[in-house]
């Protein structure tokens, strides 16, 4: 069998699709496993022996024309019509990673009769064709600002349907790694920093890492690496710079990206923010403390080695309230010793959920409508009278639709169609109003948006069926008068579109 | 390393003139091959726009 993996994001992206690559050779061992990544990317391949082909998407060549050429789109088209003439092969199975737009035109492009798709592709129409739930739930409930607590290797190995094993978290056989840096010998002891990532805005400011190096340099005797590129050396932070100690030591720009699975493989601990580093760190089984914010998701892309932490900045500021309370969890940390913080998350799992902390109601009960929807648990108690409001709009919404989709013959009127625009308008308004209905919301957007084309009763029928679940979801709240649990078990959605998928999410193998 | 307002605006222009195309692509063949591949130049555009090199949850 021939399979293309398609993962068009970054380095970090690349390497969380490792242990997937692992487990689909695993699954299918006499496949041929081809790569598509990023031509700038391409380099996180390397080292990947689940992978028998990488083929780049050299966006810079296909762009390079309209940037320098009068007539540039038909060059850059032209450009195009050589990627895709060196990527026609016949793949059994195309396995869409990216959740982008780019990368559902160029599954369209591979699409054929019996061609299997996983992942984002196009409808004849050219519409966005969400192909499976799990990329439709990646689509509704993924994301920054959003409540998904699934790490996004679990995500991708759902879409792959592959179980996710250790084994699968592993480095490849490079070399010793010590070698590799100037200053180090087989008996030295060091922690890795890496204060970069690819978004400024994911990292911290000087003080911290200031702190953080002051405080290794005093409370242990580890040699402190700094990795990074060579455009993260211009923001070492001076401070460190002036630091006259044999014991740091600066590699900005001086190591291969393949060759931080070395370091980090005989490293005693990360410090790092969301980076490529710590996306490594789960590939060589290396305890991370990551340092994050509002800007990222850790829940989605935080470190994966048991026992690694997390620690979540103030989110009001997205700052530390003090640099203090890093190098005490810091301490506790290195010392294997339970966190104090109320910010401290901890990776005690190797699959599902991976961390445990303390959390906002708010959160929970995001988290738990998304579980009630997506797995059938049963849906949570109202948080607020916010939200039984919420819902309660959200119900005569989803009755008003319904009447417009049964009245609708051979195809909508203008009024019917008009309200019913109306009517997908006032419930995004209502999760803007109260953001603790938006999982509801998402899914049923991303529901309606898989309903590709067809003819008017099979559209209908659909619609119908989407607005019926929600009437069906409201309804528990606006039925919530002192039987909120009598009410769930009477209408509570069994066959909800997109739903059951992450069911086996509880019943990951997680020995290898 | 962000792109410069120029190279923004020139961008900019590209992304209209491609839209522009891609409108007449669909009313005049609808979609298929080429109107894939302008979509595509499109959103490479974009990302260069935005200084990404994807977009989650968007279609």
């Amino acid at each position: 069998m021939k399979i293309l993996v398609i993962q068009l994001a970054r380095f970090g992206d690349v390497y969380q699709t490792w242990p997937v690559l692992s487990a689909l050779k695993r699954k299918h061992p006499d496949s041929e496993i081809t790569m598509l990544v990023r031509d700038k990317f391409k380099d996180a391949t390397y080292g990947c022996d689940s992978v028998d082909k990488v083929i780049a998407f050299n966006s810079k060549a296909i762009l390079s024309p309209l940037f320098f050429k009068r007539n540039g789109v038909v060059d850059g088209l032209a450009e195009l019509d050589i990627f895709f003439r060196d990527l026609q092969e016949t793949y059994d199975w195309v396995i869409n990673l990216s959740f982008s737009p780019i990368s559902s035109y160029i599954v369209d492009e591979l699409s054929r009769p019996g061609l299997k798709v996983s992942g984002y592709s196009r409808h004849p129409d050219g519409f966005l064709n969400i192909t499976d739930d799990p990329s439709a739930y990646f689509y509704a409930q993924v994301g920054v600002g959003k409540s998904n607590r699934i790490h996004i290797t679990d995500l991708f190995a759902l879409v792959a349907e592959v179980e996710l094993k250790l084994s699968d978290f592993r480095a490849p056989m490079l070399s010793t790694g010590k070698h590799f840096v100037e200053g180090l010998d087989d008996k030295s002891s060091y922690v890795v920093i890496q204060m970069g990532a690819s978004d400024e805005k994911k990292s911290f400011g000087p003080r911290v890492w200031e702190e953080i190096t002051q405080f290794l340099l005093n409370y242990t005797n580890e040699t402190i690496i700094f990795t990074g590129s060579q455009e993260e050396k211009k923001s070492i932070p001076e401070a460190l710079r002036q630091l006259k100690s044999s014991r740091l030591l600066f590699l900005h720009g001086k190591t291969k990206i393949w060759e931080l699975f070395p370091i980090l493989k005989n490293a005693k601990a990360l410090i790092s923010v969301d980076s490529v580093s710590l996306h490594i760190s789960a590939l060589t089984n290396t305890r991370a403390f990551n340092l994050s914010n509002s800007f990222v998701n850790f829940w989605e892309t935080g470190p994966r080695t048991l026992g690694s932490r997390v620690l979540l900045c103030n989110s009001e500021n997205n700052s530390f309230d003090s640099e203090g309370e890093i190098v005490s969890e810091l301490a506790l940390f290195l010392d294997n010793q339970l966190p104090r913080a109320e910010h401290t998350f901890v990776c005690e799992r190797a699959s599902g959920v991976l961390y445990t902390g303390k959390t906002a109601e708010s959160e929970d009960f995001r988290w738990d409508i998304i579980n009630a929807l997506y797995l059938s648990s049963e849906f949570p108690p109202p948080i607020s009278k916010l939200t039984l409001e919420a819902f309660q709009r959200l119900h005569e919404l989803s009755i008003l639709a319904l009447e417009q989709v049964n009245q609708i013959k051979e195809k909508p009127s203008s009024v019917e169609a008009s309200i019913l625009s109306q009517v997908d308008d006032l419930i995004v308004q209502v999760s803007h109003l109260c953001p603790l209905v938006q999982p509801v919301v998402s899914w049923l957007r991303v529901e309606k948006l898989r309903i590709g084309p067809g003819s008017v009763e099979e559209i209908q029928n659909l619609t119908r069926l989407c607005f019926e679940k929600l009437r069906d979801i409201s309804s528990i709240y606006t039925k919530i008068n002192g039987r909120l649990k009598a009410a769930t078990e009477e209408v509570k959605p069994k066959n909800l579109p997109g739903s059951q998928f992450l069911a086996g999410k509880n019943n990951l193998e997680a020995g290898g | 390393m962000k792109n410069s307002p120029e190279i923004i605006r020139h961008l900019k222009k590209v992304s209209e003139k491609l839209d522009k195309l891609s409108a007449v692509e669909a009313k005049t063949k609808g979609y298929g091959a080429s109107s894939r591949r302008i979509q595509i130049l499109s959103e490479l555009i974009k990302e260069q726009i935005s200084n990404e090199n994807f977009s989650y949850t968007t279609g």
